[in-house]
């Protein structure tokens, strides 16, 4: 037990060491040059007196903590999802997350393209409202796994199906949409992270509080009742947590859906099923996967950049493609 | 005292169980016996309120639709046929068994250390339950069930993946719980089995209760071979059904 307890302890300090070398990278690196004194002398000139100052704290902190929360809700809303639905495919895509956020963006800027600033508003309040119709619609019908799933699908292809149908309609919004749906943290303000970093933070502590009760939902529906679950109540609460951590994720970096699939994959080589250390794990995993891959997006094209949803895409699918292939994998339940 | 009276249940249209009255004692071991589709697993499931039903369960004078899910957890505890796939440990799932009960760390501990035993699984208590066989799986979820120490066990056929031997040692710690005031209510095949370990027998066919008294009622009727179409024959004064 006490073996087991310092493994996770261990696993989830490397994974923070990871991260903490990625922030750095992150800082350090960017289109504008700066040797490695100017960044040290930048980092402790918090009042941004210098052009060294005002890179790293107007420009790429804000595109960090961006990444940080981005990565952090969805690995968490996947993790969840994961759980919930015991099926190891979900991802925030499953209950309506992206397609409900592409879907509310893509008309509001057909319908209003003056509000183009509320963008993230948006995206947020198509996101979550499509998870609630979907676990309204489940609740309806059972909320059991697989109703869930299949509703998910179908609300996820009518959207879909919108999104199209407006892109035909008016080709010239595509262009606004398309920097929406590839997923990039570029020009994200301090001020539109406050309410999603709240959110994430909010859900991460609320998982965590209820860990156990997502782990009873994990043996199946009818044990979960027998051990005294309300298992119809769990699961919604679940989900709208999910919801509200992948919303307020895809609010302001776009559709980055691939970090929640994989975030939890890669949590569970290092760290065991439990919700309590699975969940934060994820959410840290997801932060390392996003940082990595704004990090990388925006030295490998520099001057200009590779938004982080195509780079993640790119790189994480093969990554991904050999977590799973890998013979050293642990046997999945 | 569970008694269900005037229990109805449907699957879309089609009745799955018609009119069953029933009363279950404390203490004592029942086999529901039947063939395929004749109803027992709904049975099961409408006791345990994870399948919806008309007509009512009471249990010690309460309708088992309006207790809290704390209640239910200690009046009822089931398991069912297909144990689920878990990377918890095996101690980790004994555990869950109290999950609705504020415990104290200790006394917990205990209780799982003896439900451990009891299900002969102590030595897999640090096994990851999806690592184990199907049977010891089945008896990690029994063993789930024992520390949760519910007043009424609910069986679904349990001993379906499990060998002659672990078999035995399963029904063996169930009809153990009856010694502790417990009523075991257990859906199975194997009628030879049935006969062995039950005090009262329960026979479903077509979603019809056709027959429920003492074991030895059932055999002095010939209720089983009527219903089966199998034979009865004794070794060493134990009873065996063969067709």
């Amino acid at each position: 037990m006490a073996k087991n307890r310092t493994k996770n302890i261990i696993s989830l300090l490397s994974g923070g060491i990871v991260l903490f070398v990625l922030c750095l990278l992150s800082l350090r690196f960017g289109s504008a040059h700066l040797s490695t004194r100017e960044f040290f002398f930048a980092l402790t000139d918090v009042k941004r007196e210098t052009v060294g100052g005002v890179i790293i704290y107007n420009v790429r902190l804000a595109r960090l903590l961006s990444a940080l929360v981005a990565g952090a809700g969805l690995g968490m809303s996947g993790a969840i999802l994961q759980i919930v639905t015991g099926n190891r495919m979900a991802s925030p895509n499953l209950v309506g997350v992206n397609s409900g956020a592409g879907f509310a963006v893509i008309l509001a800027i057909w319908l209003f393209p003056s509000l183009f600033a509320f963008v993230p508003l948006f995206a947020f309040c198509g996101a979550f409202l499509t998870t609630a119709f979907i676990t309204a619609l489940s609740r309806k019908v059972g909320v059991s796994k697989s109703n869930v799933i299949l509703i998910g699908l179908a609300v996820s292809a009518i959207l879909s199906a919108g999104i199209s149908l407006i892109s035909l309609i008016d080709t010239d919004v595509l262009v606004s949409y398309n920097a929406f749906s590839v997923g990039s943290l570029s020009g994200v303000k301090f001020e539109q992270l406050m309410i999603p970093a709240i959110t994430v933070g909010f859900v991460l502590v609320l998982s965590c509080v209820f860990s156990q009760r997502l782990d009873i939902l994990s043996l199946g529906d009818n044990t979960a009742h027998s051990l005294g679950l309300c298992v119809p109540r769990v699961r919604i609460f679940a989900m709208l947590l999910a919801s509200a951590s992948a919303s307020s994720a895809v609010s302001f970096a776009g559709l980055l859906g691939f970090a929640g699939l994989m975030s939890p994959h890669i949590a569970r080589r290092f760290v065991p099923e439990n919700a309590k250390i699975l969940i934060p794990a994820s959410a840290l995993i997801g932060s390392i996967l996003v940082v990595l891959s704004d990090f990388l997006g925006r030295i490998m094209a520099a001057p200009s950049e590779i938004p982080a949803g195509i780079l993640m895409a790119l790189s994480g699918s093969p990554f991904f493609l050999f977590l799973l292939l890998s013979k050293g994998g642990r046997k999945d339940a | 005292m569970l008694e269900i009276k005037n229990l109805f249940c449907h699957y879309g249209k089609r009745c799955v169980l018609e009119n069953i009255n029933l009363s279950f004692e404390e203490g004592k071991f029942y086999a529901v016996i039947g063939k395929n589709s004749s109803g027992k697993s709904t049975l099961i499931n409408c006791i345990s309120g994870v399948k919806g039903y008309g007509g009512s369960i009471v249990c010690d004078g309460r309708d088992l639709k309006s207790i809290s899910d704390k209640e239910r957890a200690e009046t009822i505890s089931c398991l069912y046929q297909n144990a689920t796939q878990s990377s918890f440990t095996v101690r980790e799932m004994c555990a869950f068994g109290r999950s609705a009960f504020r415990d104290e760390k200790a006394e917990r501990e205990s209780r799982v250390d003896r439900a451990l035993e009891k299900a002969g699984i102590s030595h897999l208590a640090q096994r990851r339950a999806c690592e184990v066989s199907g049977g010891e799986r089945q008896l990690c979820y029994f063993a789930m069930n024992l520390c949760q120490d519910a007043h009424i066990l609910l069986l679904d056929e349990p001993t379906s993946n499990l060998d002659a031997e672990h078999e035995a040692l399963l029904l063996s710690a169930a009809k153990g719980m009856c010694c502790e005031g417990k009523t075991v209510i257990c859906v199975i095949h194997n009628l030879s089995r049935a006969i062995k370990y039950a005090d009262n027998v329960v026979v479903i066919d077509g979603g019809k209760c056709v027959f429920s008294g003492r074991k030895e009622e059932c055999l002095e009727k010939n209720v089983i071979e009527k219903n089966f179409g199998v034979k009865k024959y004794a070794v060493n004064d134990e009873i065996f059904f063969a067709v």
